[in-house]
C-alpha cells in the first residue's frame, strides 16, 4: 500500500491468482466493463503468446472517498503457467489483497490445489504471513458442465477460512461480488496495521458504503 | 502515480519519461509524416523540458528571423514560454510577434502529464498582427515569408493537434508496455539470479556443517555400536557358557539367574539395534527403494516373522489378504518392519489365549487426502490406498497416551513395561517408515478392550 497523507490518497494493491487459463485476465476485462469509466484507467494485458498471460495485466481504478480521499486500487494478474513462477513472484510483492481465481471444472481440482500451495509459497518468499493476507476464493467458469455444484461450493465456502464466490467472469458474473469483497477484507487488514481512521477520518463503514456503491451500480445495471 | 510504482523492485522507483517510452526513429517517421499531412512544424517536449522531436515546419521565416539582430532573443522568448506555459488542464495557444501561433497540448498518461506536444507554427487568420519586430526585419519582409506557412483556424488547429496527441498517447502506451515487460523480465531474471546466489551460500554452508556433523554422528554411533555392543556380546555369551556348565556344575537357583541376565542382556542388545535405527532415521530423511510389490505378500511376510514369538506367548495370530490387490511402489524391506514392529507391539501387549488379526486390503480413502488448506478448499479426489489392519485383544492403551505412544522412548505405563519388556521405539520407527511412504498410521483403542492400528500407504501403481 502507498499512503499519501498530504494528497489524501491511498493506493492498494490488488493481485489476481490462480491455476493457468482460470480465468484471472478475463476477470479484469469484465472489471473494465462493468465499472464506470470515470472510475477506471486503461487495461494493460501482456498477452503475447496464444492469449496468455506472460508477465502480468494492469487495471487502475480509483474512486473517491468520502472527505475528499482518493482510493486507487490497482488490479494485476499473474501468469498462471507454471513456468512462470519467479515472475509471479515479483508481481505478487506488496500486494494488499489476493484473489485466488480457482477453476471450477472438477479436472481442474488439482491445477488449484498446486496453484494454491504456490501462493502460499511464492506468499511466504515474500516475507509475508499466508496467514494474514486478506483473501478470497473465486470458483470460475460455472457455467461450464461438469464443474463444482451448488452443495460442492457450499462445502468449500465451509471449510475454507476465505470467503468463497461463485463466478462465470465470461459473462461478468460474480466478478464485482469477488472484487468488493476482498476490497473490503483489505481494508480491514490495512485499517488494523495503519489506523487509517486515524490518518484520513474516514470510518470502515463509510469507506465501504463508497466503494460499493461505485461498484455496485453497474453491477446492477448488469443484471447479476 | 505509474503502474510499476507499486510493484517492487528498481525501475519503479523511477518516473518514465517520454524519452523512454517512444522509439525516437520509428516515432520520428510518424512525426515527419503528421507534419508534412498538415504542412505544420512539430515538436514533442518531455516533462524536463527537453526536446524529444523537433520538425520544421515549411517555409524560412523562422530561419531567416534567427539571421538579424534581436531576432533569436525574440525566438527562444516565445519557445521558453511554449515550454513553460501551464497545461495541466488542457492545450493552450501561444502567439509569436510574427502572428503565428502554436497549439500547445498536453500529452498524458495515466492521469499524469508526461510531457507537451508543440502543433505549429500557422497562420490564424491573414490579418494576424504582428507586434515587436526585431530591428533590421521589416515588416513587409514578414508578410512575405508569411504566406509560405500553413494558414488555419486555431479551432482547426486544435483539432488537428489533438488528433496526433491522441496517436502520440497511444505510441506512449504502447511504450510502456514495451518498458514494463522487458523491465519486469529483467527483474524476474535478475530475481531468480539472487536466489540462485542466496540459496547456493546456503548450500555451502550447510555442505560444511554436515560434513562436520557427519562425521560426529558416525563417530558417535561407532562409539556406540562398539562400546555397547561388544561388552554385552561377552555378558551375553560368558552367561551362555555358565549355563551350560562349561566352567562346571550350577545349581537350579544361579541357572534362574543366569537365564534372566541373558534375556535382559539380549533386550538391551535390541534396544541398541532400535537406537541405531532411529538415529539413522532421525537424521537423514528415510531413503526409499521403490520397486514394484504384492501388498499381500508384504503382510504374510511381517506375519510370519512374529509367528514363533505369538505361539511362546500363547497367541492365536491370523491373517487375511484381500484378493486381486494391484502391485503397488514401496520399499517392501521398509513397509515390512513397519508392520513388524506394529505386530510385535500387538503380541507384547497381548496375554496369553488372546488374538491378533492382521488384515489388508485396498479402499477408496476420502479423509487422509482432506490434509492441507488447499485440499480443503478444492476437495482432492479420494485416492486408492492399501490399508493394513492390526486387531488385538490386549490390555489395550487409554485415550490420553494414544496421541504419545509414537514418541521414541515412550511406552504407555512404565509398569507394564516391566512387565511385558522391550522399549517404545518399534512403533516410531514404523511411524517414520509409513510416513516416508506418504501414508499414516491410525490407532483406536481403549484400556482393557485391545487395540486396532490401521497402516494407509499410498497406492501408487504407474512407475
Ligand atoms: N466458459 C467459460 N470460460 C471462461 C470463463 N472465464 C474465462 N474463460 C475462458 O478461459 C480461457 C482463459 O481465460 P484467461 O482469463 O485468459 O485465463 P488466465 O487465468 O488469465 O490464464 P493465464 O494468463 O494463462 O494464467 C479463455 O478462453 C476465457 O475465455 C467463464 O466464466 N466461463
Ligand atoms: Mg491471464
Amino acid at each position: 500500500m502507498q499512503l499519501n497523507v498530504q494528497d489524501r490518497e491511498i493506493t492498494i494493491k490488488i493481485v489476481y491468482y490462480g491455476p493457468a487459463l482460470s480465468g484471472k485476465t478475463t476477470n479484469l476485462t469484465a472489471i473494465h466493463s462493468l465499472v464506470e469509466d470515470e472510475h477506471r484507467g486503461k487495461l494493460i494485458t501482456l498477452d503475447t503468446q496464444d492469449d496468455r498471460t506472460i508477465f502480468f495485466d494492469l487495471l487502475p481504478i480509483h474512486f473517491k472517498a468520502s472527505g475528499n480521499l482518493l482510493i486507487k486500487v490497482k488490479l494485476f494478474t499473474v501468469p498462471g503457467q507454471v513456468v512462470h513462477d519467479s515472475t509471479r513472484r515479483v508481481v505478487l510483492a506488496g500486494a494488499d489483497g489476493v484473489a485466488f481465481i480457482a477453476d471450477a471444472q472438477h479436472s481442474k481440482k488439482q491445477d488449484n490445489i498446486d496453484s494454491f500451495n504456490n501462493l502460499k509459497k511464492n506468499l511466504k518468499l515474500n516475507g509475508f504471513d499466508p496467514e494474514s493476507m486478506p483473501m478470497v476464493v473465486q470458483f470460475n467458469k460455472l457455467d461450464l458442465p461438469d464443474t463444482q455444484t451448488k452443495e460442492e461450493i457450499e462445502e468449500s465456502r465451509r471449510r475454507s477460512s476465505h470467503p468463497v464466490y461463485p463466478a462465470v467472469a465470461i459473462q461478468g458474473k460474480g466478478v464485482i461480488k469477488t472484487l468488493a469483497g476482498l476490497i473490503a477484507l483489505t481494508w480491514e487488514e490495512l485499517e488494523k496495521k495503519h489506523s487509517l481512521e486515524d490518518k484520513f477520518g474516514i470510518t470502515r463503514t463509510a469507506f465501504l458504503e463508497n466503494v460499493l456503491s461505485c461498484l455496485k451500480m453497474k453491477d446492477i445495471k448488469a443484471g447479476i | 502515480m505509474s503502474a510499476g510504482g507499486i510493484l517492487s523492485g528498481a525501475f519503479m522507483h523511477r518516473e518514465p519519461g517520454l524519452k523512454d517510452l517512444l522509439d525516437p526513429m520509428e516515432f520520428r517517421e510518424l512525426c515527419e509524416s503528421f507534419a508534412s499531412h498538415f504542412k505544420v512544424g512539430l515538436r514533442i517536449i518531455d516533462s524536463d523540458k527537453s526536446s524529444v522531436i523537433h520538425i520544421q515546419g515549411p517555409g524560412e521565416l523562422c530561419r531567416k528571423i534567427k539571421e538579424v539582430s534581436g531576432g533569436i532573443e525574440r525566438c527562444t522568448r516565445i519557445v521558453e514560454l511554449i515550454k513553460q506555459v501551464e497545461i495541466e488542464d488542457g492545450a493552450q495557444v501561444v502567439g509569436c510577434f510574427t502572428g503565428c501561433n502554436y497549439q500547445v497540448f498536453p500529452i498524458r498518461y495515466d492521469d499524469r502529464v508526461l510531457g507537451r506536444l508543440v502543433f505549429g507554427p500557422y497562420v490564424p487568420d491573414e490579418s494576424a498582427e504582428i507586434s515587436d519586430l526585431p530591428p533590421g526585419m521589416p515588416e513587409t519582409e514578414i508578410l512575405e515569408n508569411r504566406t509560405s506557412i500553413t494558414m488555419m483556424s486555431d479551432d482547426d488547429a486544435y483539432e488537428s493537434s489533438e488528433m496526433i496527441a491522441k496517436v502520440v498517447e497511444a505510441a506512449v502506451f504502447g511504450g510502456y508496455k514495451v518498458m514494463v515487460t522487458s523491465s519486469i523480465h529483467v527483474e524476474s531474471l535478475s530475481e531468480s539470479y539472487k536466489r540462485l546466489q542466496e540459496k547456493n551460500r546456503e548450500l555451502e554452508k550447510m555442505n560444511l556443517k554436515l560434513k562436520e556433523l557427519d562425521l560426529l554422528k558416525s563417530n558417535f554411533l561407532a562409539t556406540i555400536s562398539h562400546e555397547l555392543k561388544t561388552p554385552l556380546t561377552s555378558i551375553i555369551g560368558y552367561s551362555e557358557m555358565l549355563l551350560e556348565g562349561l566352567a562346571g556344575g550350577i545349581n537350579e537357583e544361579q541357572g534362574t539367574y543366569l537365564s534372566t541376565i541373558m534375556t535382559k542382556s539380549e533386550e538391551l542388545l535390541k534396544l541398541i539395534g532400535n537406537i541405531l535405527e532411529m538415529a539413522k532415521i532421525e537424521s537423514s530423511a528415510v531413503q526409499l527403494e521403490l520397486t514394484p510389490s504384492d501388498p499381500g505378500a508384504i503382510l504374510e511376510n511381517a506375519v510370519d516373522t512374529l509367528r514363533p514369538q505369538a505361539r511362546k506367548a500363547g497367541i492365536h495370530l491370523v491373517s487375511k489378504t484381500q484378493i486381486g490387490m494391484p502391485k503397488i511402489l514401496v520399499d517392501s524391506d521398509k513397509l515390512r518392519q513397519a508392520l513388524v514392529n506394529i505386530l510385535s507391539n500387538a503380541v507384547k501387549f497381548t496375554g496369553n489365549d488372546g488374538r491378533i488379526i492382521a488384515l489388508a486390503d485396498l479402499i477408496e480413502d476420502h479423509s487422509i487426502s482432506l490434509k492441507t488448506e488447499a485440499e480443503q478448499i478444492f476437495g482432492a479426489e479420494p485416492r486408492p490406498m492399501i490399508r493394513y489392519t492390526v486387531l488385538d485383544s490386549g490390555i489395550g492403551i487409554s485415550r490420553d497416551q494414544l496421541d504419545r505412544i509414537f514418541l521414541s522412548f515412550y511406552q504407555v505405563d512404565g509398569s507394564a513395561t516391566r512387565g511385558y519388556g522391550g522399549v517404545g521405539l518399534g512403533l516410531s520407527i514404523a511411524r517414520a517408515l509409513v510416513e516416508a511412504h506418504g501414508g499414516r498410521i491410525l490407532v483406536k483403542s481403549a484400556t482393557g478392550r485391545g487395540s486396532q492400528f490401521t497402516v494407509l500407504v499410498p497406492a501408487k501403481v504407474e512407475v
